[in-house]
C-alpha cells in the first residue's frame, strides 16, 4: 500500500490552528490550507468519479469557498481533514445533483457518469483499470472505498464524515470488498 | 470449526485496514497463523486493497489559490486599498507591508491609456481600409472568408469617432456591408462560420444606426437590420442555440453568444420581434453555465482554447443586458487579476469589457494590450496578429479587438446610452 495518502498526525493540528486563524480574519491561513490540500482534494474528487479536469477544479474551489464561509463558526470538534472532506463530499454530491438535473434520462446516475468516458479525468490520468472497477461500484460503496482504502480515513472518521453509524460504514466496506473481488482480476 | 473460521473471515477486512482493537488483532493473528484457508482469503483481500490504494495519483497539480482567494474577496479588498489611498499613503503602506511581509502581491496601479494609442489604432484602421469599404483579411494575414466580419469589427472600433476621415471610412464600411447582404438576410458568404460574420456586421450596423444623425441612412440600415434579424431567427436551432450554419447539432456558446448580443442589442433598441428567440437563446446559454459560473463550449466540453473567453463573454452579456433569470452569474474576477501571459485579443476584449461592467479592475489585461501596440513604422498603431485567432483574422482583427479593448469604458457608456434612448 505504498501509494496511499499519508496524513501526518501533527499536520491536522496545524490545520486546525489555521482554521482558527482564518476565523479571526487571517486570509493567509486560507491560502496555506488551499496549498496544503488542493492536490489531495483533486485526487479525492477524481476517484469518486464522474468529474473531468475542469469539474475537479470547480469542486476544489467550491469546497474552499464553503470552508471559508464555515470558518466564522468553526470550533475544534473533529479532525480538520474530516471537516474538510465532509465539505468536499457535500460539494461533490451537490454537483452530481446539478448534473443529474441536466441528464435527460432517469437512469442510475453513476452509470450515466460512467458513460462520460471522453471527459472523465480518471480515464486519462489515473490507473484506467482501477478507476473502471471503482466506477462499477455504486456511489455509497465507492465513497467508503475511496475514503478508507485510498484516503486512509478510519471507520469512525468516515461515519462522522458521512453522517452514518460506524456499523454501516463497516458493512458497506465489507459489501464493497465482496463486489470488488468479483470484478477485480485476481492474477496477482 | 467452520463457524469459527467464518467469524475470522469476517474480521479479515477490519484487520487489513487496521480497525481491530489490540485483543482482537492478536486473536485474529493467532488464528491466521494456523489456517491456510484464512491466509489465502486474507491475501486475496489484501490484493484488492493494494490495487485500489496503489492507483497512481493524478499528475495534475492544480494551483487554485489565487482564484479561490479572489472568490472569497481577498483580492478585491486589496484592490480597493490601492485605489483609495493617496500615492504617499500607499507608498508608506507598501513599505510597512513589505517590512511585515504582509502584502504578498504587488500593488497594481491603474493604467493610463494615452489617447494617442487609440488614435493611432483608428488611424491604422482607416488607412488600411480598401476603396470598396472593406477590410481585406488576406492582405493583413487573415482568411478571405472573414472579410465581412472583419469589416463589421473594424467599423465597431471606429464608432463614436466624429473626425471627417473616420466618418468617411464608416460610411464606406456601411455601404460595403449593405452590399454584401443576400436575399435571405445573411451578411457575407454562406459558409459554416457565416454566423460570426453576420453577427459582427449586425452589431456594427445596429451601433451605426443609433449613432447616425442622418434619418435617410438610418431608415435604409433599419431594413437591412430587420432582414438580418430574420435570418438569425430562422437559423436558430430547436434547442435555442446557434452553431455552424447548416450543421445541426453544432450549437456552441461562442456562436450563440454573438447572436444573443445582437438580439439583445436589437431588443433594447426597439426590435421587439426578437423577444421569443432571445428567451430561448438565453435559456440555452444558462444550461451551459455550471455551478461555478464556468461557461462550456457545448454540451460536452470546454473550448479547446480554455473557458475564459466564453465565461467573459457571458459575464459581459448577462450583466450588460441585465438577464435576471440566472442565479449563477459568471465572473471574470479570477482571470483579470492574474491574466495569462499569452495575449488573446478576443478573450482580452471580453475580459476588460466584463470587468468594466462588473466594476472590477482589469489593469493587467489592459497593460498587456497597451504595451504590445506597434509604436512606429508602416504598421504604427496596429497590433501584430500573434494570438490563436491571428491566422483567421489577421492584423485587422488584432487591431480592431485591441482598439475596442482600450476604448472599453467609452464603449460601455455609448452602449448604455443607446439603451436609454
Amino acid at each position: 500500500m505504498k501509494n496511499m495518502e499519508k496524513r501526518p498526525k501533527n499536520r491536522d493540528k496545524e490545520d486546525q490552528e489555521r482554521m482558527l486563524r482564518l476565523k479571526k480574519g487571517d486570509r493567509n491561513a486560507l491560502s496555506e490550507l488551499i496549498l496544503g490540500h488542493q492536490k489531495s482534494l483533486s485526487n479525492f474528487f477524481m476517484k469518486l468519479g464522474g468529474v473531468n479536469r475542469e469539474d475537479a477544479e470547480d469542486l476544489i474551489q467550491d469546497t474552499f469557498v464553503r470552508l471559508y464561509k464555515a470558518s466564522s463558526n468553526y470550533e475544534v470538534k473533529a479532525k480538520f481533514t474530516t471537516f474538510l472532506y465532509m465539505l468536499a463530499r457535500h460539494t461533490w454530491i451537490d454537483s452530481i445533483r446539478f448534473k443529474n438535473r441536466r441528464i435527460s434520462t432517469t437512469s442510475d446516475l453513476p452509470m450515466e457518469l460512467m458513460r462520460d468516458e471522453k471527459n472523465s479525468i480518471s480515464q486519462v490520468e489515473i490507473s484506467q483499470d482501477m478507476q473502471v472497477y471503482l466506477n462499477k461500484l455504486t456511489e455509497k460503496y465507492r465513497e467508503v472505498v475511496v475514503l478508507n482504502f485510498y484516503m486512509k480515513f478510519k471507520y469512525a472518521e468516515i461515519a462522522e464524515l458521512l453522517g452514518i453509524p460506524i456499523g454501516t460504514v463497516r458493512s458497506r466496506l465489507h459489501e464493497a470488498m465482496k463486489r470488488l473481488r468479483e470484478i477485480v482480476p485476481n492474477e496477482d | 470449526m467452520s463457524e469459527t473460521l467464518n467469524k475470522y473471515k469476517k474480521m479479515i477486512l477490519d484487520y487489513l485496514v487496521n480497525e481491530l482493537d489490540d485483543a482482537s488483532r492478536l486473536d485474529f493473528e493467532e488464528a491466521l497463523a494456523h489456517s491456510k484457508e484464512l491466509q489465502k482469503e486474507c491475501a486475496a483481500q489484501r490484493v484488492v486493497i493494494e490495487k485500489v490504494a496503489s492507483a497512481p495519483q493524478c499528475s495534475y497539480d492544480p494551483d487554485l489559490n489565487n482564484i479561490i482567494m479572489s472568490r472569497v474577496g481577498g483580492g478585491a479588498a486589496r484592490k480597493k486599498l490601492s485605489l483609495r489611498l493617496s500615492y504617499c499613503a500607499a507608498a508608506a503602506v507598501v513599505l510597512i507591508a513589505v517590512g511585515l511581509n504582509w502584502l504578498r502581491e504587488p500593488v497594481v496601479e491603474p493604467i493610463t491609456v494615452p489617447k494617442m494609442a487609440t488614435n493611432d489604432a483608428v488611424n491604422w484602421l482607416v488607412e488600411s481600409q480598401e476603396s470598396t469599404g472593406a477590410w481585406d483579411a488576406q492582405r493583413w494575414g487573415g482568411q478571405r472568408t472573414f472579410d465581412v466580419g472583419l469589416t463589421g469589427l473594424a467599423l465597431l472600433a471606429l464608432q463614436g469617432n466624429e473626425a471627417p476621415a473616420v466618418k468617411k471610412s464608416q460610411d464606406k464600411a456601411v455601404k460595403f456591408l449593405i452590399d454584401h447582404q443576400n436575399n435571405d438576410g445573411l451578411f457575407g458568404e454562406s459558409s459554416a462560420t457565416a454566423l460570426y460574420n453576420h453577427a459582427l456586421a449586425m452589431m456594427a450596423l445596429l451601433e451605426t444606426s443609433n449613432n447616425s444623425k442622418d434619418k435617410q441612412i438610418d431608415k435604409q440600415i433599419d431594413k437591412n437590420i430587420e432582414k438580418g434579424l430574420r435570418f438569425m431567427v430562422v437559423n436558430q436551432n430547436t434547442s435555442g442555440g446557434w452553431g455552424y450554419l447548416g450543421a445541426l447539432g453544432t450549437e456552441n456558446t461562442s456562436v450563440t453568444l454573438w447572436q444573443l448580443n445582437v438580439l439583445s442589442l436589437a431588443k433594447k433598441i426597439g426590435y421587439d420581434s426578437v423577444d421569443m428567440p432571445l428567451k430561448r437563446g438565453n435559456a440555452w446559454l444558462v444550461e451551459h453555465i455550471n455551478e461555478s459560473g464556468r461557461v462550456k463550449y457545448n454540451d460536452d466540453q470546454d473550448s479547446p482554447y480554455g473557458h475564459e473567453s466564453l465565461t467573459a463573454m457571458s459575464s459581459y452579456y448577462l450583466r450588460l443586458f441585465e438577464e435576471k433569470e440566472i442565479s449563477i452569474l459568471p465572473s471574470v474576477a479570477p482571470f483579470v487579476k492574474n491574466p495569462k501571459e499569452q495575449i488573446n485579443f478576443y478573450r482580452d476584449f471580453f475580459l476588460v469589457s466584463a470587468a468594466d461592467i462588473e466594476k472590477i479592475e482589469s489593469h493587467r489585461v489592459l497593460a498587456g494590450i497597451r504595451d504590445t501596440q506597434v509604436e512606429g513604422g508602416a504598421q504604427k498603431g496596429s497590433w501584430r496578429p500573434d494570438d490563436v485567432w491571428g491566422a483567421a483574422g489577421g492584423r485587422v482583427y488584432s487591431t480592431a479587438m485591441a482598439a475596442l479593448s482600450l476604448q472599453v469604458t467609452d464603449r460601455s457608456y455609448r452602449t448604455l446610452a443607446m439603451f436609454k434612448r
